[in-house]
Order: C-alpha cells, then sequence, then structure tokens
C-alpha cells in the first residue's frame, strides 16, 4: 500500500497590502446615530442663542 | 464609499458655516459613514465609535466657521477625527481601562459569509496588535486612499515622518500576520 504525502500547510497569503485593505468590510453607524448627532447640535445651537440673549 | 472620493458642494459648506442646520445635516449624512467606519477600526467598539462620531460632528459644528473652503474639506474634517480619537486613546491609555473588544465576527454583513472572512478577521487581528499611529497610517492610506502629503496634513506632520511611519507601519502589519 502506498503511503499518501501529508499535505504541506496552506502557505501564507502573499497579497499586496492594497488587495488585503481592498477587502475589508464596511462597519455601518447605527441607525439613530445621524438623529443623535443633529440633535446634539440643535440643543448646542439652542444654548448658545440663550446664552446671547443673555448677554444682550 | 470611501471618505476620500465623498464631494459635496462647496455651496453647502458656505452655507452650514453661516449657521443653516439642515445643509449641516447634508455635511453629517454624507461623512458620518466614512467617519464612523474609520473610528470603529481604531477603537474596536461600537458603543465607543458611536460616541467618538458624535463627539466629532459636534466640534466640526463648533468650528465650521474656520474652515478654509481653499482647502480640501475631508482631510479638513479628518484632522478634527484623528484628534478627538487620539484624545480618546491617550485618555484610555491614562486611565489603564480595559478595552472591551467587540467580536469582529458580530459586525459582517450575512452575504460576507460567503466570501474572505477569514482573512478579514487576520487583517482585524493584525490591526488591533498595532500601535495606534502605524494603525492609522495604514487605514488612511490604504483604506480611505489618501496620499502622503493628505495623511501629513491630516496628523498634522511632516511628509517624511509620514513616509517613514507608513514603512515602519507596513513592516509591523506584515509581522501581525505573519507575511514578512
Amino acid at each position: 500500500m502506498v503511503q499518501q504525502p501529508t499535505p504541506k500547510a496552506k502557505p501564507k497569503s502573499k497579497k499586496s497590502l492594497k488587495t488585503l485593505f481592498e477587502s475589508l468590510e464596511t462597519h455601518i453607524p447605527p441607525i439613530d446615530l445621524q438623529n443623535k448627532i443633529m440633535q446634539g447640535v440643535i440643543n448646542l445651537n439652542q444654548n448658545i442663542e440663550t446664552k446671547d440673549l443673555e448677554r444682550s | 464609499m470611501k471618505l476620500n472620493q465623498i464631494r459635496i458642494e462647496p455651496e453647502v459648506i458656505v452655507s452650514a458655516q453661516k449657521g443653516n442646520i439642515a445643509d449641516f445635516e447634508k455635511i453629517v449624512s454624507a461623512y458620518l459613514g466614512p467617519v464612523y467606519n474609520f473610528i470603529y477600526r481604531m477603537v474596536r467598539s461600537q458603543a465607543d465609535a458611536s460616541d467618538l462620531a458624535q463627539e466629532s460632528f459636534i466640534k466640526l459644528y463648533l468650528n465650521i466657521k474656520r474652515y478654509d473652503t481653499k482647502r480640501k474639506f475631508s482631510t479638513w474634517l479628518f484632522t478634527i477625527v484623528q484628534r478627538t480619537v487620539y484624545d480618546w486613546l491617550r485618555h484610555k491609555k491614562r486611565n489603564r481601562e480595559i478595552l472591551i473588544i467587540d467580536n469582529p465576527e458580530r459586525n459582517f454583513n450575512p452575504a460576507d459569509k460567503q466570501d474572505n472572512v477569514g482573512e478579514r478577521m487576520d487583517i482585524d487581528k493584525a490591526l488591533s496588535g498595532m500601535k495606534s499611529i502605524y494603525k492609522m497610517v495604514l487605514l488612511l492610506y490604504y483604506f480611505e486612499g489618501y496620499n502622503y502629503r493628505e495623511i501629513a496634513e491630516i496628523l498634522e506632520k511632516p511628509i517624511n515622518t509620514i513616509k517613514t511611519l507608513l514603512r515602519r507601519a507596513k513592516k509591523d502589519f506584515r509581522y501581525q500576520l505573519g507575511i514578512y
């Protein structure tokens, strides 16, 4: 009986770094993040306006 | 879409500089995805990436009047983003807080399962073992598509420093991946 040769370990990828990075997936922001940011901006704007009124 | 590929009408930016909140929201809408994605890769936590993205856009709102329209907007925005991330990383390091790293597989789209998920996890693992500055330079160059000059502007360092950092980052990344 002929013994089958042991398969060699798969060599590590020699792809370029550019190709490797292109394969990275995109992480999508949580669905409500834009609303949270805009709510923060609106609140900030209101605080600034209130302070301006108090000063005048 | 990569951050470097987004184009927004200059009139929208000028209007946002004058305080138009609807136009500021157009900027947020255009850049939130790439900004979040970049921050996520730096901090490896959804909750922290959300907080830092929010902080970055609030800083943008507070400083948008200072933006010089002759400059590339995404490069200028990214200077704010990188400073925000760096301050957070420094603070975290100072407090010796334990990093809770999200399971990278949890963030993959089901459609991705059929292709090179293992390879991506290797890349994520390699990146997580690197110095923050190396990771940032690699992501800006390879993932976001910025050139040396733009990265120098974003990170506020000389071009030659960026070239050196990128060379060292590539070497370290290959070492982390086991393909040196």
